[in-house]
């Protein structure tokens, strides 16, 4: 029975292991991406003025396709550990194939910022999953 | 699970303190679990539970300075109650209209006004505040909650995360 | 790390309520099984802690550990494709592309002159319309046929567009280089960058078609 379990955790390791999203310093590498079935283009933008972060995310689907988007936006920082950390994060639903959603954080504190946007986009009770990441803007 | 450990009123001392606090706080339990039980045997249930509870969770319990401990006390009682209520009427904690792997990180609620934050916050039903409160407040890890309401630690990372799931819903509808 | 905004609002909603419920005191007689319950719990006899470890377990436990410190954290992903296409950084996926403009730090970075199709679009009507200081979206409509026109700020502009299945080549649309695909419904696809701002337009319409609208684009006044 050993055997058969370390074996099975070997088989494990050698496949890989999940990806840790915003832990990583490295460029951001878009993981594989559930099929664009609903989903024409989407834009995931920050945009900084003074110390005003204008979190900016737009999307549009296939009109008599697509009916419903959620947005999820997720202000994230980087801590001293270098790692991405969400600070701040907004929900908003659109009921249509297309829209966009903009928040805003003043006087925000320096540090480099980037915009996470995850969209599920529907199609009746079907949806997929898009996840856009910003550039990075530091204050 | 691995690890099996019985905690008990060790020293003559822990039990002194155990029955002091048993005796100041019996009726209050009582109440609080009547109030949501409506049912003597139930209610009876209920305090033993929670006594059982803070008998297995002494070592910590004695060191809650006095004035955190009648909030303690009144979060486990509840949550005791609101369990054995569950039990009863075979229905499982509602889940949350969002995803449970979502985490809202709480700098969400740094800017909002303290008045609007509280009062929303007591509109929240009692097992969400009271986890709020334990770990935000009092600082109680989330495994360390799990062993105080004697929920598992899974139930009181979604606890949390509904917890301010509904907090922030209810901030938002006035925006 | 504490949230001190919250640990207060915290504070000023539960201990009041804390307290208001220990106000409570209705004088129950607890019955005689209840104390007893409660005697036999004060009055356990004393037991050191003690462990009760499965050994498999334990083994199991151990093994998992090391084996999740020995792996490192990978991401499951595939490396894009990064080209240069036009005046564009593309990075290709399996499902997907990323468009982003090269820098251009004179650009502007605000909308300061509108730009529009102005090829008779009077069958039309509009059904979607949204402009800020950096973008501006405009989606045209007659029965099924949709054309969706964007003009956007440089340092606005960084898409992720539908390319499964097609290929990413370029047409010349008055002597601006643009990029052009067709994706898997059907819609085809322009973008160009005309020196001040990105244009994308996108239609199920034909590719001439589209064409001919994206060479009427010009400058509004």
């Amino acid at each position: 029975m050993y055997k058969r379990i370390i074996s099975l955790l070997c088989a494990f390791t050698i496949i890989g292991s999940f990806n840790v999203t915003d832990c990583s310093t490295a460029a951001v590498v878009q993981p594989v991406a559930p099929a664009y079935s609903y989903t024409s283009n989407c834009t995931s933008t920050l945009l900084l003025s003074g110390s005003t972060l204008t979190c900016d995310s737009y999307i549009e689907g296939y009109y008599n396709i697509t009916d419903k988007i959620v947005v999820y936006q997720y202000l994230q920082r980087k801590n001293a550990s270098n790692e991405w950390v969400t600070i701040y994060s907004w929900y908003n639903v659109i009921n249509n194939h297309i829209g966009s959603v903009i928040n805003y954080r003043y006087s925000v504190a320096s540090g480099s910022y980037r915009l996470k946007t995850t969209f599920d986009v529907y199609s009746g009770t079907n949806y997929e999953t898009i996840t856009k990441y910003s550039k990075t803007k530091t204050i | 699970m691995i690890y099996l450990y019985l905690s008990a009123l060790e020293t003559e001392d822990d039990k002194i303190q155990f029955e002091d606090i048993y005796n100041r706080y019996k009726q209050q339990m009582y109440s609080i679990a009547y109030s949501i039980l409506n049912n003597e045997a139930d209610s009876e249930d209920a305090v033993h539970q929670a006594f059982l509870s803070l008998a297995y969770n002494f070592n910590k319990v004695k060191t809650i300075p006095c004035h955190k401990l009648r909030s303690y006390i009144v979060i486990v009682i509840r949550n005791t109650s609101i369990n054995i209520y569950n039990h009863n009427k075979h229905s499982a904690e509602k889940s949350a209209e969002l995803d449970d792997n979502i985490s809202i990180d709480i700098d969400f609620f740094e800017n909002i006004d303290l008045n609007e934050l509280a009062e929303k916050i007591s509109n929240l039903p009692p097992i969400y505040k009271d986890i709020l409160y334990m770990h935000y407040y009092n600082g109680y890890t989330q495994k360390e909650i799990s062993a105080m309401l004697d929920i598992s630690y899974e139930n009181v990372r979604k606890r949390m995360e509904r917890a301010k799931k509904l907090l922030k819903t209810e901030l938002e509808k006035e925006d | 790390m504490a949230n001190e905004n919250l640990k207060k609002a915290l504070e000023k909603a539960m201990i009041p309520e804390y307290d208001e419920l220990l106000l409570r005191n209705e004088k129950h007689v607890f019955s005689v099984e209840f104390e007893r319950k409660i005697q036999k719990l004060i009055k356990r006899r004393n037991k050191p802690y003690y462990k009760i470890i499965n050994t498999v377990g334990k083994r199991v436990a151990c093994i998992v550990v090391i084996v999740l410190l020995a792996s490192s954290v990978t991401v499951l992903s595939v490396d894009a494709l990064r080209n240069t296409v036009a005046d564009f950084f593309v990075s290709t996926y399996e499902k997907f592309s990323s468009v982003q403009p090269v820098e251009d730090d004179i650009a502007p970075s605000t909308i300061k002159d509108i730009y529009e199709i102005t090829y008779d679009l009077k069958e039309y009507e509009i059904y979607y319309e949204d402009n800020t200081e950096y973008r501006r979206n405009i989606t045209y409509i007659k029965d099924d046929i949709l054309i969706n026109f964007s003009q956007y700020t440089k340092d606005a502009y960084d898409i992720n567009v539908n390319t499964e299945g097609y290929e990413i080549t370029t047409i010349d649309i008055n002597n601006y280089e643009a990029v052009y695909f067709l994706d898997n419904h059907n819609y085809n696809h322009l973008i160009f960058d005309n020196g001040a701002y990105i244009i994308y337009i996108n239609s199920n319409i034909s590719k001439n078609a589209l064409i001919n609208i994206a060479e009427s684009v010009k400058k509004i006044e």
